[in-house]
């Protein structure tokens, strides 16, 4: 099961309203390599994962891309908070504005619907980890783009530390391969 | 709603007791065997422990399962999306 605790992970802050930025880091709340798919993957793909580390790596990792999901949520959030009417016109939000005014929601930055098709579950625990692993250094990619768009300071630092974590990730991933892979080995011999 | 100086002070030192636990736990589903990172994570979950108890004796509950005193504080806010850190 899973208890929610009233922290962030990490803070997120920001140093003034910035709907256009805020419409970009959406991207990584609902876009294609963004926590909520990089989440739902992993927590799917733990079922048939062979080996107890995997298991274990997948569950937590899952759990902290939810993390993730909500310090990103928290930057849409504050980055939307105060910003008028008209400012959301300027940022390119005013179709967002009309379905959802400032709630958030699950789309990517060009405007499109969260998608079960954004992630897969093979039931080979080989081509799962190598689509984890690949996840991670997009959404590592993704983290980059918007550091390089964004210019304040509180903001990237964030972001940076998301970045971060994706980087973390990925060598877990590599590790848990490379685990399987043993263990496939071990029972060829036997 | 506002949070005073201090309570966002012993926030972010849990937060970062929780991240320090979290780190030491990934490394430790791939490598349950080092003796090391284990220690690391004791020391981790030991130092958290403790300031999740001092957090919720002052500040009130973190998660619905602490204890409260009346009236219930876990809805209490700022929520962490509301919070200047
Ligand atoms: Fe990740």
């Amino acid at each position: 099961m899973w208890i929610y605790e009233k922290t962030l992970e990490y803070p997120a802050n920001v140093s003034y309203p910035d709907p256009r930025m805020a419409k970009l880091i959406i991207e990584q709340y609902g876009g294609p390599d963004g926590e909520l798919a990089a989440s739902l993957r992993y927590l799917t793909q733990r079922y048939t994962m062979p080996i107890d580390q995997a298991k274990g790596l997948l569950t937590d990792i899952g759990t902290e891309e939810l993390a993730h999901l909500e310090i990103v949520a928290t930057l849409v959030y504050k980055l939307m908070e105060g910003a008028s009417v008209e400012q959301l016109k300027k940022a390119g939000l005013a179709d967002y504005y009309a379905n959802h005014d400032k709630a958030l929601f699950y789309v990517s930055a060009a405007g499109n619907p969260w998608t079960a098709t954004y992630i897969q579950a093979k039931g080979d625990p080989i081509a799962d980890l190598h689509d984890d692993m690949a996840a991670e250094q997009k959404a590592r990619a993704t983290y980059e783009n918007l550091i390089n768009l964004s210019d304040d300071p509180c903001v990237k630092d964030t972001l940076r530390f998301l970045r971060e974590r994706e980087v973390v990730h990925f060598q877990r991933f590599g590790e848990a391969l490379r685990l399987v892979q043993e263990w496939k080995d071990s029972r060829k011999i036997f | 709603m506002e949070m005073n100086y201090d309570q966002v002070e012993l926030l972010k030192e849990l937060m970062r007791a929780h991240f320090c636990a979290v780190e030491t736990a990934l490394y430790l589903d791939t490598h349950p065997k080092d003796p090391r990172a284990l220690a690391d994570h004791n020391k981790c979950a030991c130092r958290l422990e403790m300031l999740r108890k001092q957090y919720i004796q002052k500040y009130g509950a973190l998660t619905h399962e602490d204890p409260s005193v009346y009236p219930w504080t876990y809805i209490n806010g700022p929520w962490p999306w509301e919070i200047k850190y």
